[in-house]
């Protein structure tokens, strides 16, 4: 191929790209040169007959057709301003209404576990009244004497038990250091 | 025929307002005038009917979502092939991840057939232009079919696949090369 002019600009010409004075150039040129004349009606013919739409196309099933139709159609709709405050109103109002479902749901079973707790405590209450009185007795002063012994008992227990709780906190430095040498 | 062409355009960014407003007419007219384009790419670009069929949904309803994406001062047929080619360049990276040492070079070609010659019948002819199409290596194979089938202009292809435009155009002269080659070998000339 001696001219390659074609190579060039024959696809851009083809494609409407050149600016109007190269295409204008490049028309003339094409008038004149049997190369570029020959490759511009091949091409053109093969754009003609070959490549058309009728050639290269397809066409998709109509389940394809109406899936897309359907959903565009809708999807489009749905985002004007009059629907989006129809849907936000709609999923605000579900979000309500499980909130309330929830709420409702808590609420009763709190209540029901209250329920159960009560006749527990009206029972022990019940028991404690219908035991029946202890005859009294007469308090001796050996048993008074006893009962002394056994809380001035608990007492020092308490105290022991208590200074060796704090010793052992002593220990893990909770108390100052003074406090821990004397 | 650039008249024609900016006329289509108008009618096409009619409609497409109409449908941006909710009105169904909108859409359908874009969908019923360049659904065999966009799914004769498609089909030829994957080569599986299934496939090309769920990459148009998805072509579709992506245009629907990025819709207000839409640059005026593009053909409305350019901007859905554009999307169209970012649906298939999806499905390619998707099918190298699942199989990658499959070979399915052989079947991802689902529409090539190895026709015996018969009398050249409309038919025929475009079994056998699709099959030469389908022999093309994908990116010349892409060029060609956004080319021919979309009207997109070079400067366009080249954003569209991300090239430089003398590449875009390289691949477009390298495509009608093999597609001649392949057409004389089946007893197609060109003129």
């Amino acid at each position: 191929m001696a001219c390659n002019l074609w190579e060039e600009m024959g696809l851009l010409y083809s494609s409407g790209e050149l600016n109007e004075q190269e295409g204008e150039t490049f028309a003339a040129h094409i008038r004149q040169c049997s190369e570029c004349t020959y490759e511009w009606e091949t091409y053109q013919h093969e754009r003609e007959h070959l490549f058309s739409i009728d050639i290269l196309g397809d066409t998709p099933s109509a389940t394809c057709d109406a899936e897309i139709l359907r959903v565009c159609s809708e999807g489009r709709q749905r985002v004007t301003h009059l629907s989006i405050i129809s849907l936000f109103l709609k999923k605000s109002a579900i979000s309500l209404a499980l909130f309330l479902i929830g709420f409702t749901v808590v609420g009763y079973l709190v209540f029901r576990a209250d329920l159960s707790e009560e006749p527990k405590t009206a029972a022990g209450t019940g028991k404690e009244t219908e035991t029946p009185a202890q005859p009294a007795t007469p308090v001796t002063e050996a048993a008074m004497n006893k009962q002394h012994d056994i809380l001035a008992d608990s007492i020092q227990h308490d105290s022991v038990n208590f200074a060796n709780r704090r010793g052992n906190i002593d220990l893990k430095g909770v108390y100052p250091v003074d406090l821990q040498n004397k | 025929m650039q008249e024609l062409m900016q006329n289509n355009n108008e009618d096409d960014q009619g409609a497409f307002d109409l449908w941006l407003k909710g009105d169904t007419k909108g859409f359908s007219t874009l969908y019923e005038k360049y659904k065999n384009r966009v799914f004769g790419f498609l089909i030829r670009m994957t080569g599986n009917r299934e496939i090309a069929e769920d990459l148009l949904q998805e072509t579709f309803f992506a245009a629907l979502r990025n819709a207000d994406q839409f640059d005026r001062g593009r053909s409305f047929l350019s901007w859905l092939f554009g999307i169209a080619h970012k649906r298939t360049i999806d499905y390619f990276r998707h099918v190298k991840v699942e199989s990658e040492h499959k070979e399915d070079a052989e079947n991802a070609v689902g529409s090539r057939i190895d026709r015996p010659d018969k009398e050249l019948s409309n038919k025929n002819i475009q079994a056998i232009v699709r099959d030469a199409v389908a022999e093309l290596d994908p990116l010349q194979r892409e060029v060609f079919l956004l080319r021919e089938m979309a009207g997109v202009p070079f400067k366009e292809i080249a954003v569209i696949m991300n090239c430089p435009i003398n590449t875009a155009l390289g691949r477009m002269r390298l495509a009608l090369k093999n597609i001649r080659k392949e057409l004389k070998k089946r007893g197609i000339d060109g003129v």
